[in-house]
């Protein structure tokens, strides 16, 4: 299950973050994703050191806890987009398109001319996309 | 193959590091040569080749030499299975030491048990001989018998003898021994790996049968791995390992596995044994034959570490071993029902300490990479806190969870993390002291001040007491009631209830029996049984008191039952473990995370009272989360922080504290406790602060200045800035004073101002509007700087360009966004001109006034850019300028036509842009105070002011564009009589007719003539005014000594003050030139005349004036002498010419017949002569015209002003006076001047200049002169009979000519018609060049009756004087 589904601005300013578990407790998820986003710079810069991986967007697992796995996700403008599973499995696939469809959420969001690049994204429509792409995560994506 | 079996597993098990080299000792020689062999162990150059059949280089091969009587290698069973076990063990090379000094004995008895030794065994072998010959004969023979042996065992494949001299100096044999020993091993080596190798192949392919055990793959790979590790090939060891490690889960998590048992029940199993491969004996798996999960996995991680740990490759294991410890925890969570109480916690906890000592401890950063460095220590920062995160849990369980602070960090890691569920909860302790001091912990108090606004968050996943009753076989559905009692109960007590609380719908009672009692249903009847009776729920401390015994009882790991057996020891244990976290993410990349663990470092010592050291750690934490905009986190720590802070009595921290609060996004702090927050700093403020305290509000205070162009200000001038400030504070907050520094830019001195707002004001939460007294400022252009304001002991700070949240979240400027904000330059509030002109005043009209008229001057005010509120004109008028000081003046906008018509200029249009854009907008000016007042105001038409004094105030509309301010003037002829000028100097006056003498002349050039040239007598006056009508210079730009240019011309000055600007404090002055005139300047001739002595005279009106003029009536008064011929009162002819309209700046002519009448002329001679003032007026003739100008001021031509509507019957009068005279009709002499004799006289030469006078008329020439020369002083004329002596003068200039003879003297000339004389005279040229010659004037004879011939001067050309020829140089071309 998705407990949380969180989006960094470029300066690692929280723009949008939401909590899908039920006890009420966002606090936890602002540390989990803040302190993620150290990995998201380790990874960052160990690949740009390596020179590999330049164009890859997907991050990949960036905490292996044993209670719950973080995933990221940059995009080119170093907007990060982080996700917080309790699901021990899942699959490679189906985390690239949640974060492709998170990601072009974002982009309608930021659209948005009244959005204020950024700001927190306040829009009820961009919480009702995220909401509908973490209903739908691990479902195969309609054709 | 047979081989035998090695004996002593165990022990040879514990020692597999060497390979083992059998000494096959035949003579006993084997002492002797030891210890030169051992000293090359380990042996330094030893290849061998690796699992892919490659070259590999060993250093370090340690081998080990046993003897063959040894007993390690003789004991043992023969078997398969051992060879496979084992066989990796046996010799890897045979060494046969020999010697033999006899041939015969070598062949007899040597070399058959050579043989038996060499073909007993499928081994590699290789000979010593060793000779212990000293003397000569004795070396011939073992060199025989070597040779022999050679002969009889090497090959040419393979060198299989080596001979040692034990008294021969040669050393390198020993090097050749070693080479051959690793030969021998690399053979054996080969063919073990490759026999093994086809076994693991074998057993690989049958893994899927059912008769495959892993236990015997496992020894097989195994063994494999062995031998790499004895052979230093670390690398394909580690190999086998991981490749078992992989076989062994896929076997594991098989679907149809054989679920052996886990393992791990045995003691001091809680305690992790991953490094460990030692404690529980691998054989034992061979020997039951299955694998117990727990302790293989652990094993063979051990095995893999402790090769990477020889691989020097410490970090790898603290990689590998950081997965491991998170799988294996998953692993034990899967088996947690069937493991002691909080195993898996304990072997974590366990595991990672043991590994971080382990990695640290042969850690060396001086040989790997920087990142892999890094990278260590984030692992060690993981394992710590990975460690940390179940001590807390533990902790908690038995009732420590108060001393745990309740950060999102903590939450994060403990809420997610589920309680133990052990098949049945532990049973309460036989002594119930425990419980009670369980029972004594009280909850920890509500934080006071600051500290509420920090969340208490849950630590636990779910609710403990739920969990542990669950687990409980003795609950039963009649304990229901209680047990909603005392989970009520319970749930205040835990941390978890406390979050429970604030939160809006706590559980529903209704769910919580539910479980409870389907686990009680669940619970099996064994269990039951074993329980014995139905007991009670157990309370919440009675939950922590039987987890608190159970893990006491059950944990082996010393340290760990220390920290847990009390408070104190927990948290220690509990620092020790977040610092050490802290400081490793700290050495790596993840600053975060060591910023946010130094958090609890300091939450420990802030409990505990170390408040420095705890503030100090917050700052770190409030900085980190604050500069990155985690407002949610900060709102956790800051209150912290500022209780320290206020603890410690740093006041200005504590502020800043309080400050930071208020700045932070709304959310999560009510506006209640923002407003207790301001009322605390305001308190502060006002009292209790030892010292003044400078706060940085810059997060909570924003301002900037109005939108639109800057206040733009002249040098000198103060005025007042617009400053928008935006409050953060949730409450008016009372400033005592606020202050703003205005920064210069692109200047590079002091550059800072400071401006005070005009009050001390109150800000009201979001947009205030407040109002700066600028004084007067240097020129430059302002930014804003600083706003300070005051509030008691404390100075708030704010900067511009810091633009955040606390404006943002309020309304604040929509431009304020953090990003854009601190890109943007900054904008320029205030520019502040260099001195320049401000204002510039001109006249609309300069010239064409009337003389004698009222008449309209306007002003053309216009402002440069600069308002001209309040400003005001003061008019004063230069001599024979009448002003009316107390008038109605007009006041009306510069119409661009009239601003081309006098000075086209861009500013102009510019202004009235401006002004009609006033006028749409209606707020482009910075102060929109007046703009309603030229709304209402029509353009068109112009405004009446009232002048006082000569002063007059100008509009507010007025203030910014150019206007015009007509006043009425009224210019004094300078001459009443005779009002007309020739001498204009722009216009051109009709040219003199030389032949036909003016029979007039102007009569103010006569009076100023008389006057001026009084002194010299009538003959100079006569003479100077023909002169000047003979050259045609009508007075043209004569400036006369005694008249001034001003006056001369008509000029007029009004000086014009103007005092505007701020409190009239400049001034403006200008004295402004008038040109008045008269309506026409005339000018007359003669255009015809009659034999009867009848004139036509033309009078000529040229119009001075820029507008059409309409003449009604002319009338001319004539001075005696003269009287009109047909007596039409002098009106001109024809009369039906009149009215007529004269366009601007043309001319007309007015013709009027008159005759000379000797009878008015004797009568005006006498008057004349009489020289009384009464009859002058009768000398002049004077010209009367009625006219009338049509057009107005505006248009630069004047209409005399009138009071009210103009009567068009009422005309103006002009009247210009001449003088008339009679013309010259008779000429009486002719004087001519005869060629010059020579062609070009020379200088010094003489010439003789002669003149011909000759007599055109019969009479007395000079006699007609007489009376108007009789008071001259000339000699007069002596006549005789017939001839008359006239009387000649010689003009010459001194400088030109010498003259030789009587310069004056008398001729004679006979009276009758033609008479003639030729008066000759000698002059010497003194000059050379084009020079005048002298004149002959006759003197008493008016010169309009003489003829001259030629008629203007004419001139000589002398040359210069010739060379003397004594001087002549001959010059050679």
């Amino acid at each position: 299950m998705i407990v949380c589904v969180a989006v960094v601005g470029h300066n690692n300013n929280p723009l949008y973050l939401q909590s899908f578990s039920d006890d009420g407790n966002t606090l936890k998820f602002h540390y989990i994703v803040h302190c993620s986003l150290d990995v998201i710079e380790e990874k960052v810069s160990n690949s740009r050191r390596a020179g590999v991986n330049l164009n890859e967007t997907f991050l990949g697992l960036l905490y292996p806890t044993e209670d719950f796995k973080v995933f990221g996700y940059i995009s080119n403008t170093k907007v990060k987009f982080v996700m917080v599973t309790t699901d021990q499995d899942s699959r490679d696939a189906d985390l690239r398109n949640f974060f492709r469809r998170l990601h072009a959420a974002y982009v309608d969001a930021a659209s948005n001319p009244f959005h204020v690049p950024g700001k927190r994204i306040t829009s009820a429509v961009f919480a009702e996309q995220v909401g509908n792409i973490v209903k739908s995560f691990g479902i195969p994506a309609p054709v | 193959m047979a081989t035998p079996p090695l004996p002593q597993p165990a022990v040879a098990k514990k020692s597999p590091e060497r390979l083992i080299v059998a000494i096959e000792d035949v003579n006993d020689l084997w002492e002797s040569i030891r210890g030169n062999l051992e000293a090359r162990v380990p042996f330094k150059k030893a290849s061998l080749n690796n699992k892919a059949r490659n070259l590999v280089l060993v250093d370090k091969l340690v081998v080990e030499f046993v003897q063959t009587t040894d007993a390690r290698l003789r004991r043992g069973l023969p078997g398969e299975q051992s060879l496979l076990s084992y066989g990796f063990r046996r010799p890897y090379a045979w060494l046969i030491v020999v010697t033999c000094d006899d041939l015969d004995e070598y062949k007899n008895l040597l070399k058959p048990r050579l043989k038996t030794i060499v073909q007993a065994e499928d081994h590699e072998w290789f000979i010593v001989f060793v000779s212990k010959a000293t003397t000569d004969s004795a070396v011939k023979i073992s060199k025989r018998v070597y040779s022999r042996i050679e002969g009889d065992f090497s090959s040419k494949k393979r060198e299989r003898c080596c001979k040692v001299d034990l008294h021969g100096p040669d050393t390198s044999v020993w090097e050749e021994i070693e080479l051959k020993i690793v030969e021998c091993i690399r053979y054996s080596l080969d063919r073990r790996v490759q026999y093994y190798e086809e076994e693991v192949r074998k057993l690989s392919e049958n893994r899927f049968m059912p008769a495959w055990n892993f236990c015997n793959f496992f020894t097989v790979k195994e063994s494999l791995a062995f031998m790499f590790e004895m052979a230093n090939l670390r690398e394909d060891a580690l190999r086998e390992y991981d490749e078992l490690e992989q076989i062994y889960s896929e076997t594991v998590n098989a679907p149809h596995a054989n679920t052996s048992a886990f393992g791990g029940l045995d003691a001091g199993d809680d305690c992790a044994a991953l490094l460990d491969g030692t404690r529980k004996p691998v054989s034992q798996f061979a020997a039951d034959g299955t694998v117990r999960e727990f302790d293989f996995r652990q094993y063979l991680f051990s095995r893999q570490a402790s090769l990477l740990f020889n691989l020097l490759r410490p970090a790898e294991v603290s990689g590998r071993g950081h997965s491991f410890i998170i799988l294996f925890a998953k692993i034990l969570t899967q088996h947690e029902k069937d493991l002691p109480f909080c195993m898996r916690e304990i072997w974590v906890i366990t595991a990672c300490l043991a590994l971080v000592k382990a990695t640290s401890r042969r850690f060396s950063a001086a040989i790997v990479t920087p990142d892999t460095v890094k990278d260590f220590y984030r692992l060690q920062g993981d394992l710590y806190s990975y460690a940390r995160t179940k001590l807390m849990r533990l902790a908690d369980l038995i009732g420590y969870g108060h001393n745990i602070e309740t950060s999102p960090c903590n939450s994060a890691a403990l809420s997610m993390l589920p309680w133990p569920r052990p098949a049945v909860w532990p049973a309460l302790p036989p002594d119930i002291s425990r419980v009670q001091a369980k029972e004594q912990i009280s909850p920890p108090k509500l934080s006071e001040g600051l500290g509420r606004l920090r969340k208490q968050l849950s630590l636990s996943p779910t609710v403990l007491l739920r969990e542990a009753n669950r687990r409980r076989a003795s609950l039963s559905v009649g304990n229901l009631a209680e047990m909603l009692d005392l989970s009520r109960l319970s749930l205040k007590e835990s941390p978890a209830a406390d979050a429970a609380d604030s939160a809006p719908a706590p559980l529903p009672p209704s769910t919580l029996p539910d479980e409870p009692i389907s686990g009680a249903h669940s619970s099996s009847p064994e269990v039951l049984q074993k329980q014995n009776s139905i007991e009670p729920p157990m309370k919440l401390p009675e939950v922590q008191a039987a987890a608190e015994h159970a893990l006491l009882t059950s944990i082996s790991d010393e340290t760990l039952r220390m920290a847990l057996s009390s408070v104190e020891g927990f948290e220690d244990f509990f620092l020790e473990l977040t610092r050490a976290a802290a400081d490793n993410f700290h050495r790596s990349w993840r600053k975060r995370h060591g910023v946010v663990l130094d958090g609890e470092v300091a939450a420990v010592h802030y409990r505990r009272g170390a408040l420095d050291a705890a503030a100090k750690l917050y700052e770190k934490v409030c900085a980190l989360y604050g500069s990155e905009g985690w407002h949610a986190l900060l709102v956790q720590v800051l209150p912290r922080l500022s209780e320290c802070q206020k603890k410690l009595s740093d006041w200005a921290g504590y502020l800043s504290s309080c400050i930071k609060l208020l700045s932070l996004d709304p959310g999560p702090i009510s506006n209640e406790d923002r407003s207790s927050i301001q009322a605390e700093i305001v308190k502060l403020a006002h009292g209790g602060l030892p010292v003044p305290v400078s706060l940085d509000v810059s997060t909570l205070i924003t301002f900037a200045a109005r939108g639109g162009p800057p206040l733009e200000l002249c040098e000198g001038d103060p005025g007042t800035l617009m400053v928008t400030v935006w409050s953060g504070f949730p409450d008016d907050i009372i400033m005592d004073s606020l202050s703003l520094t205005l920064v210069t830019t692109f200047t590079a001195d002091e550059g800072t101002k400071v401006v005070k707002s005009v009050d001390a004001p109150v800000l009201q939460p979001g947009k205030n509007r407040v109002l700066m007294t600028l004084p007067p400022q240097k020129p430059g252009s302002y930014v804003l700087g600083v706003l300070t304001g005051h509030i008691g002991q404390v100075k708030l700070r704010s900067h511009t360009y810091c633009t955040t949240s606390a404006a943002s979240s309020k309304g604040g400027p929509p431009d304020s966004d953090d990003y854009l904000s601190n890109e943007k330059p900054l904008r320029t509030v205030l520019e502040v001109a260099k001195p320049r002109a401000l204002v510039e005043i001109k006249p609309a009209i300069t010239k064409g006034l009337l003389f004698g008229e009222p008449q309209w001057v306007g002003l053309i005010v216009r402002p440069l850019n600069y308002s001209l509120e309040g400003a005001r004109v003061h008019i004063s008028t230069g001599p024979n300028l009448q002003f009316l000081s107390d008038q109605t003046a007009l006041l009306e906008v510069s119409k661009p036509l009239l601003a081309e018509a006098n000075a086209p200029s861009s500013t102009d249009i510019d202004g009235m842009k401006t002004f009609h854009n006033m006028l749409e907008n209606g707020d482009s000016l910075n102060t929109d105070d007046n703009v309603n007042g030229i709304l209402d105001y029509d353009t068109d038409m112009p405004q009446h002011l009232l002048m006082k004094d000569g002063s007059v105030e100008l509009p507010d509309w007025a203030r910014m564009v150019a206007s015009v301010l007509w006043v009425q003037v009224k210019a004094d002829s300078d001459d009443t009589l005779c009002s007309h000028f020739s001498g204009d100097p722009h216009l051109s006056s009709p040219p003199p007719s030389p032949k036909k003498v003016p029979l007039m002349s102007p009569d103010s050039q006569i009076k100023g003539l008389t006057t001026a040239s009084s002194a010299n007598g009538p003959h100079a006056t006569a003479d100077s005014l023909h002169e000047s009508l003979q050259h045609g210079t009508t007075g043209q730009g004569h400036v006369l000594p005694n008249g001034s240019l001003v006056s001369r011309f008509g000029m007029k000055t009004l000086k014009v003050k103007m005092e505007f600007g701020v409190s009239r404090s400049r001034l403006y002055e200008r004295t402004i030139a008038l040109q008045f005139t008269h309506p026409f300047r005339i000018s007359t001739r003669i255009v015809s005349r009659g034999n009867d002595g009848r004139f036509l005279l033309q009078i000529t009106l040229n119009s001075q004036l820029a507008a059409a003029v309409t003449i009604q009536s002319a009338n001319l008064l004539l001075q005696p002498g003269f009287a009109h011929v047909n007596n039409h009162e002098g009106h001109p002819t024809p009369a039906w010419l009149l009215p007529l309209s004269v366009s601007a700046s043309s001319e007309c002519a007015l013709l009027f017949a008159i005759r000379s009448d000797p009878v008015t002329a004797k009568d005006g001679d006498s008057d004349h002569r009489s020289g009384s003032g009464a009859g002058h007026q009768r000398q002049v003739s004077c010209l009367n015209i009625h006219y009338k100008v049509s057009g107005n001021h505006e248009a630069g031509v004047q209409a005399p002003v009138t009071d009210s509507v103009a009567n068009s019957e009422s005309y103006l009068k002009f009247s210009s006076s001449f003088h008339l005279k009679m013309p010259v009709l008779e000429q009486l002499v002719a004087v001519g001047m005869l060629p010059v004799p020579s062609q070009c006289p020379r200088v010094g030469q003489q010439v003789v200049f002669q003149w011909r006078v000759e007599r055109l008329k019969e009479g007395w020439a000079a006699s007609q002169q007489q009376e108007s020369t009789e008071k001259t002083f000339l000699p007069r004329a002596h006549s005789d009979q017939g001839s008359e002596d006239l009387y000649y003068e010689l003009k010459a200039n001194e400088e030109y000519w010498m003259i030789a003879g009587r310069r004056k003297g008398f001729i004679s000339l006979p009276q009758s018609v033609g008479s003639r004389i030729v008066l000759s005279m000698a002059c010497v040229p003194l000059v050379a060049g084009h020079v005048h010659p002298p004149a002959l004037r006759l003197v008493n004879i008016g010169r309009a009756h003489v003829s001259r011939s030629p008629a203007g001067p004419h001139l000589v050309c002398i040359l210069p004087p010739a060379p003397c020829s004594a001087l002549c140089i001959r010059k050679i071309i």
